[in-house]
């Protein structure tokens, strides 16, 4: 099994609650469109390099369908499909206007130069731009992208259709870009882990948290969460982990960061530890925020954590879901946790659809009550139905999204 | 192994209902017992023999020859009950074979028998004629009920179609 295949199984679990039938999943399974594309430039050097792109765009029953792009030598056709699904119930249990859609090119961003990098983009926006679009499909920054990337699309975009910022999210501020979209996705995370403790019955001070992965997610997370008065105990990147059982003093590790490339490497005033000692600490709360697959059945048995919120897409293995529910560890489901991304590139989208830019005290307001919302909604029906959060969260995504197909007159 | 005709054995036959011991002595005369082994086969499908039988003693079973070679049990005939009584009266190709299951003793009536009988205005002929009518009618009501029952179950599995279970889950169960 391949870490986005437990996607599949959790759909599976809550369409076995909810009794639908074979064909049922199959319609609700099966993409919409998919699109794979030749994506051929030549290189620096004067060599000639193939990659292909993919876009799969998965259910627009809810609105224009969303989902990344990603740049990785290891994309292909499955990856692409499972993630655009993902994205469909993200979308629907956030409740945001949007369907789900997922793209990317089996090209090795490292390999290539920003002049190549372009080109890339460009080829495949003159390959793809008829199939998406503001109101068709709209890409973000995945795995391997980001706001330059994202800026290139646009522009190669608006050649062919005039004028249209709306279609990817995740561009530069300066190019009709969202401020707070970068803190977004950790400041949803955040959120959900304050209200998750306040449902518990714990204050925040009271409680230790450990974070696995420092990029973008992670340290807005553990900014968000030391601001509100938890105690950060251990942070770790690909260089390892770093423990202070007192706290870490967030806003020193973040300076560190800043002046050190972006790695923790080295830092000084903690308690050096391995990435797997991180993730079994005994803590309130552990928040795994780098890549999937994370947990398997062993290293579920291990954890001591009471609470996991999964910040990164995928992190936990179905048989570790199950030790997690038999060992009473509450796990937070990532398509719900993570969801401050592209609830933010909504609001991106909004505003760039409506000319007018709202302040990042409103976007943050906004973003706090859609997440606030959402983990209301998934925990009531969690403890209603007596589900785990993670079946909750997907029951509420495929509910919309039938409900949603079901009113636009099914099928013929 | 025999078995003597008496007018008490008749009587219990549905076919001779309500016949007074002489019609019933009537209707022996101009019938045949006989005999079968098991296995061995009474009336063959697609034959057209006209006779009415009497199962007297054991047990028959009619059976269809499917078009793939495989052979079908649609009944077992037990003692009293009668077959045959389709062609009797309405000359056609018989719908399946029967053959005997076990040691069995049958009366058989042939149609020109039978006929003479009617000819004579025998009043046990047409006593006959009125039970094998009930016996009919009584197999066509049962026909009858089968095939409104299949025409319902048909109906029942066009109402529970996936698009409306699907909508009834989501908008009634699990309207979250």
């Amino acid at each position: 099994m391949r870490a986005f295949e437990a996607t599949e199984f959790y759909f599976h679990q809550a369409a076995d609650l909810l009794d639908l039938s074979k064909n049922i999943r199959t319609l609700l399974i099966t993409p919409k469109r998919e699109i794979q594309v030749q994506v051929s430039i030549e290189r620096d050097n004067g060599e000639v390099a193939t990659y292909i792109g993919y876009r799969v765009q998965h259910d627009n029953s809810r609105g224009p369908m969303k989902g990344g792009l990603r740049y990785h030598p290891d994309v292909d056709l499955d990856e692409v499909r499972s993630l655009a699904a993902l994205m469909t119930w993200k979308t629907a249990v956030v409740e945001i206007p949007y369907g789900g859609a997922k793209g990317g090119i089996n090209v090795n961003p490292r390999e290539l130069s920003p002049r190549e990098l372009q080109k890339v983009t460009r080829i495949f926006v003159d390959e793809i731009h008829d199939l998406v679009g503001p109101d068709t499909d709209i890409p973000a920054p995945d795995m391997g992208t980001n706001a330059e990337v994202m800026a290139w699309f646009m522009n190669q975009y608006s050649k062919y259709h005039g004028f249209s910022p709306a279609c990817v999210t995740g561009k530069p501020v300066e190019l009709y870009g969202l401020p707070g979209r970068e803190e977004a996705t950790g400041r949803g995370v955040g959120i959900v882990t304050l209200k998750l403790l306040g449902r518990l019955g714990r204050k925040p001070h009271q409680c230790t948290v450990a974070i696995q992965g420092f990029g973008n997610v992670g340290t807005h997370t553990a900014k968000f969460l030391h601001e509100a008065d938890c105690r950060i105990v251990a942070v770790s990147d690909i260089s390892g982990g770093y423990y202070r059982p007192e706290g870490l003093d967030i806003p020193d590790v973040l300076r560190y960061v800043m002046q050190n490339n972006g790695s923790l490497s080295g830092y000084p005033n903690a308690e050096p530890i391995s990435n797997e000692q991180l993730l079994t600490l005994d803590v309130d709360v552990l928040i795994p925020a780098a890549l999937g697959g994370v947990f398997d059945a062993s290293l579920a048995k291990e954890v001591r954590a009471r609470v996991i919120i999964e910040a990164a897409n995928g992190p936990t293995w179905p048989e570790a879901d199950r030790i997690f529910q038999q060992r009473e560890i509450i796990v937070f489901p990532d398509i719900v946790a993570n969801a401050g991304g592209v609830t933010a590139s909504y609001f991106e989208w909004v505003q760039n659809r409506q000319h007018y830019r709202w302040g990042i005290q409103r976007v943050r307001q906004e973003l706090d009550r859609i997440m606030s919302e959402s983990f209301q909604r998934v925990w009531e029906l969690a403890v209603q139905k007596k589900v785990s959060l993670r079946t909750a969260a997907y029951i509420i995504g495929i509910g919309r999204v039938g409900r949603a197909t079901i009113l636009g007159g099914g099928v013929p | 192994m025999t078995l003597t005709i008496t007018t008490e054995l008749l009587a219990q036959v549905p076919l001779f209902h309500d016949m007074k011991p002489s019609e019933l002595e009537q209707l022996a005369q101009i019938s045949q017992l006989m005999h079968f082994q098991p296995g061995e086969v009474i009336l063959r499908q697609g034959g057209r023999s006209q006779n009415l039988w009497v199962v007297l003693e054991g047990t028959c079973e009619v059976v269809r020859h499917g078009s793939d070679g495989r052979d079908v049990i649609l009944a077992t005939v037990e003692p009293y009950a009668n077959f045959g009584e389709m062609s009797f009266f309405h000359p056609a190709p018989h719908s399946a074979s029967v053959r005997a299951k076990t040691h069995v003793h049958l009366l058989r009536l042939g149609r020109n028998e039978y006929e003479d009988l009617i000819r004579r205005n025998c009043l046990a002929a047409y006593k006959l004629a009125y039970n094998a009518v009930q016996i009919l009618a009584q197999r066509l009501r049962r026909m009858d009920q089968w095939v409104a029952e299949l025409l319902e179950q048909q109906e029942d599995e066009q109402s529970v179609c996936e698009w409306s279970q699907f909508r009834q889950t989501l908008f009634s169960k699990w309207n979250l």
